[in-house]
């Protein structure tokens, strides 16, 4: 039996579409209720909180997982990043008001100290860090977009898709930093032990996910 | 109440018992098989070590100013001290040497751990042997897991210099990302970059096939029919050959994607996992380049395993004692010697000397001691039946089984 991770919220349907693309059964899913653990066929899904997937899989609870890069890089968990679904595409920005905007189009020293609202804490540091400039992080777990308008941060750092709701709180994407989407995961141990096992799964889904691309 | 620094444990209890048994255990097979004890010191100049490890793990180091004014780190590798030891220590013609140690590293955590140190046991096995040293080393780690039942593991093995010859003919900033890729592995991002490379067809497509090159010891041939050259592959087909042969092949599996991050490996390499948990128990492998590096000529390779892991998946565990052995009311010499008495048939005992008789069986109770004994009344009490007798029955009996 293979045992999946998947994220529970808005990214489970692009999960399940996904896997049923890849003609593994997913009925049970589909309806699981309050069930966080569904056995379909010879799969096991395991639904948890998005940013608790990379521990299910690095634990060895799940063998397999799917879940945005960003959540694995904010983990700072090794896994084994197998494929590139495409699904839940979005990617992760600075975002500010006009005045903050214009500071990053000057060099660095002006960005030095700046006071940045995200849950994204790690990739934060990291980003900025590569950039040379050093920041101070709001950490927050939701409502980002708020810290600015009520005097909390300088900007934000989030993932952004639409950018409908950085708008909507009066701000604009800044820079984008990198591109987020649904990864297909797998622990380090389990990738070597049970490869075979898994290699048929991992390519039904890099097949569906090819083929969708193509159509 | 002391507070132990973020990272740092105090191990007590049974988890000590066990973590000492591994250990003990550990280092009693390596003797039997010619390794010697060395015991490395825990400070080491950063000049020493910096330029032998990856960057990544040298970024782990954990750095100090020794109160000599020295820049140091706290040793975060067994082997760099093995081999540097040697390399000052000892001629070229009292190789090969076999080491064995049993000690602490100390290194930043990744997440989502943060331990700042391991305890680990290992072996380094140092000069011209031949074939045999590959075979001698993985089959002493398979051993080792055997005689501490954790026979629900498996190796994994790979081969540097296979991953090496792979990548010839690919500029080398571009063969570093690739290989950076495949060690960290994020195999969308080695696909992106492969794409973006320019290769022969023939290449290119054994390259693609390179991550998946896993799974039993028939992925060695496997990936013969797609090089143009597969001598490269021989010899670790001749290190799995020879270990199947001892009866491992349910217990290898290959890899030809593996990469250690170490940095100092040259050939191949391995690590330990639990086939239960498939969690990883330790690792090792080839480091020729290593020993060049100190100025030596030759083959090494060594091993090391988590003891806190094996202490983890080990069923077995340390006797604990059997018998309380109350001497309270007796003379201290008495007891003394009734004890050594039991020393010397190879039963394990606690003395008990207070004077609260009651008190003292409740505290063999407590700690789940079988036997409770009075040496003032020569009595003996199953403490788990409640039955009382003789102790010289006990002696004879039941303590002689």
């Amino acid at each position: 039996m293979l045992t999946f991770a998947l994220p529970t919220g808005r990214s489970l349907q692009d999960c399940i579409e996904i896997l049923e693309g890849a003609g593994l059964p997913v009925n049970n899913l589909k309806n699981h209720g309050r069930n966080l653990i569904v056995d379909e066929g010879s799969f096991r899904y395991l639904l948890s909180k998005p940013s608790d997937v990379p521990a299910m899989v690095h634990y060895g609870a799940a063998d397999l997982a799917i879940a945005g890069n960003d959540v694995v890089e904010e983990s700072g968990i090794s896994l084994v990043e197998l494929l590139d679904t495409g699904h839940g595409k979005c990617v992760m920005a600075v975002a500010g008001t006009r005045a903050i905007a214009e500071k990053f189009n000057g060099n660095t020293c002006s960005l030095m100290g700046l006071k940045v609202a995200t849950k994204y804490a790690r990739i934060a540091e990291n980003t900025f860090g590569s950039w040379g400039v050093q920041i101070k992080i709001l950490r927050l777990n939701g409502s980002v977009e708020l810290a600015p308008a009520l005097g909390l941060s300088d900007c934000i750092f989030d993932i952004v898709q639409t950018g409908n709701t950085i708008k909507a709180n009066g701000l604009m994407v800044i820079k984008e930093t990198a591109p987020v989407s649904l990864r297909l995961l797998a622990g380090q141990g389990s990738v070597r032990l049970r490869w075979r096992s898994m290699f048929g799964v991992v390519n039904a889904i890099e097949n569906y996910v090819k083929g969708a691309a193509c159509a | 109440m002391n507070k132990n620094p973020k990272g740092c444990s105090n191990i007590g209890g049974p988890a000590a018992a066990k973590l000492e048994y591994c250990r003990n255990k550990a280092l009693k097979i390596f003797s039997a098989y010619g390794y010697r004890p060395f015991s490395p010191s825990e400070f080491q100049l950063i000049e020493d070590v910096w330029d032998k490890l990856s960057k990544s793990r040298a970024r782990r180091l954990i750095a100090l100013n020794s109160p000599f004014g020295e820049p140091c780190v706290l040793r975060g590798d067994l082997t760099l001290s093995a081999v540097a030891y040697l390399s000052s220590h000892y001629d070229d013609n009292e190789r090969p040497l076999r080491l064995c140690y049993a000690d602490r590293v100390f290194s930043a955590p990744v997440p989502p751990r943060n331990n700042l140190e391991e305890n680990q046991v290992g072996i380094e096995l140092i000069g011209w042997e031949g074939s045999g040293t590959d075979a001698e080393v993985i089959s002493l780690l398979l051993r080792t897991l055997d005689e501490l039942s954790i026979e629900r593991s498996t190796v994994v093995i790979g081969d540097m210099s296979v991953v090496t010859k792979l990548f010839e003919g690919i500029p080398e900033d571009r063969a570093e990302q690739l290989i950076g890729a495949l060690q960290e592995g994020t195999y969308t991002t080695y696909s992106r970059i492969l794409d973006d490379t320019e290769t022969d067809e023939r290449q290119r497509k054994l390259l693609k096939a390179l991550p998946s090159l896993k799974g039993d010891c028939s992925v060695i041939s496997e990936a013969m029919l797609m090089m143009d050259d597969p001598s490269v592959l021989m010899p670790l087909k001749k290190l799995c050959d020879s270990l199947c042969k001892l009866g491992y092949s349910n217990r290898i599996r290959i890899d030809l994607g593996f990469i250690r991050d170490l940095g100092y490996y040259s050939g191949p390499i391995f690590n330990a996992y639990s086939s239960v948990t498939a969690s990883l128990l330790g690792g090792g492998g080839r480091y020729d380049g290593l020993l060049t590096k100190v100025g030596m000529d030759g083959e090494a390779s060594g091993f090391a395993l988590n003891i806190k892991e094996l202490a983890e998946h080990c069923t077995d565990g340390s006797p604990s004692p059997k018998i309380m052995l109350w001497c309270g009311c007796s003379d201290p010499a008495e007891g003394l010697r009734y004890a050594d008495g039991l020393y010397k048939k190879g039963i394990s005992f606690e003395l008990s000397w207070t004077a609260d008789r009651e008190g003292s069986m409740k505290t063999a109770g407590l700690r789940k001691y079988r036997f409770w004994a009075d040496l003032s009344s020569k009595k003996a009490t199953d403490l788990m039946t409640g039955q009382v007798f003789d102790l010289a029955e006990l002696d004879r009996g039941v303590l002689s089984c």
